[in-house]
């Protein structure tokens, strides 16, 4: 038997976990993407104005 | 425009390396053996520890960034030391909320102030405070000074946490990786460990460096609005 009886119903606190991790990592890097998109896409309105 | 164009690279390089962690994590869930005392439960291992140590790997970042910072006193390298807080900081509420959401299936509990959780928790707060810390004071020597002495007490407790486990008793299981005669775990499952780590080791690098051109970005937009206002 094994010592830790709440793990047997592990699928709840496993997808918990990963849409953590998928929500923070890949939220994070879109963010981080878009907003840099979005700050070459003003500097090069910038230029093009000057 | 070269320049900004170049560094496009590294959003790209971080889309190849999200979806190499989208297949380690497939391979966690669906190839490596379940643990015979946890059972499923276990392969929350596989997202855990690699963000703890692409938090400790935030915290080297900051050290570096604070160190030159400090040395140069050029305040141009808080870009990297900030870069460091905000994914560090990212990383650490992911270990603690993986950590609680794993402890409570094992340990009965979601939360306990065990060394490791609380020095953990610590790390937390001193990323947001770092954040918090330069957002308060105006650009000058004072933020540059304040920030990395801050920068610098942030790695301080990085090998705190990491020693933790053998230092005081606690809940949390010793170290299983590291350790001295070998590790314990068995070899399939600590061949994908491993790589997680190594692949979210260099997730975390490419994170910090994107977000550190973009602050540096964010400034010459800045400083040519202002140039273009007077």
């Amino acid at each position: 038997m094994s010592p830790y009886p709440e793990a047997t119903n592990a699928m709840p606190y496993l997808i918990a976990c990963y849409a953590l991790g998928v929500l923070s990592i890949f939220g994070y890097a879109v963010w981080l993407c878009r907003h840099r998109i979005q700050v070459n896409r003003y500097l090069a309105a910038i230029d093009k104005r000057a | 425009m070269t320049e900004r164009k170049s560094k496009f690279t590294l959003a790209n390089s971080l889309t190849v390396l999200l979806a190499m962690l989208l297949g380690q994590w497939m391979l966690a869930w669906l190839w490596v053996p379940v643990d015979e005392a946890q059972g499923d439960v276990y392969r929350v291992i596989y997202l855990h520890v690699p963000a703890a140590f692409a938090s400790f790997l935030s915290a080297g970042v900051l050290l570096i960034g604070s160190l030159l910072a400090l040395r140069s006193k050029d305040e141009h390298w808080l870009n990297l030391s900030r870069a460091a807080a905000e994914v560090g900081l990212l990383f650490t509420l992911l270990t603690l909320a993986t950590g609680s959401i794993w402890g409570k299936p094992t340990w009965g509990v979601w939360w306990t102030w065990d060394a490791r959780l609380t020095t953990s928790f610590l790390l937390a707060l001193m990323y947001g405070g770092w954040i918090l810390l330069f957002g308060a004071i105006p650009q000058g020597p004072s933020r540059t000074r304040s920030c990395s002495i801050l920068g610098v007490m942030i790695a301080a407790d990085v090998p705190i946490i990491y020693k933790s486990v053998t230092w005081w008793r606690t809940l949390h299981q010793p170290q299983t990786i590291l350790r001295t005669g070998g590790s314990t775990m068995d070899s399939d499952m600590l061949c994908v460990l491993l790589s997680g780590i190594a692949i979210m080791a260099l997730v975390t690098v490419n994170m910090i460096l994107v977000r550190r051109e973009t602050l540096r970005l964010e400034q010459e937009l800045e400083e040519k609005s202002l140039g273009g206002a007077s």
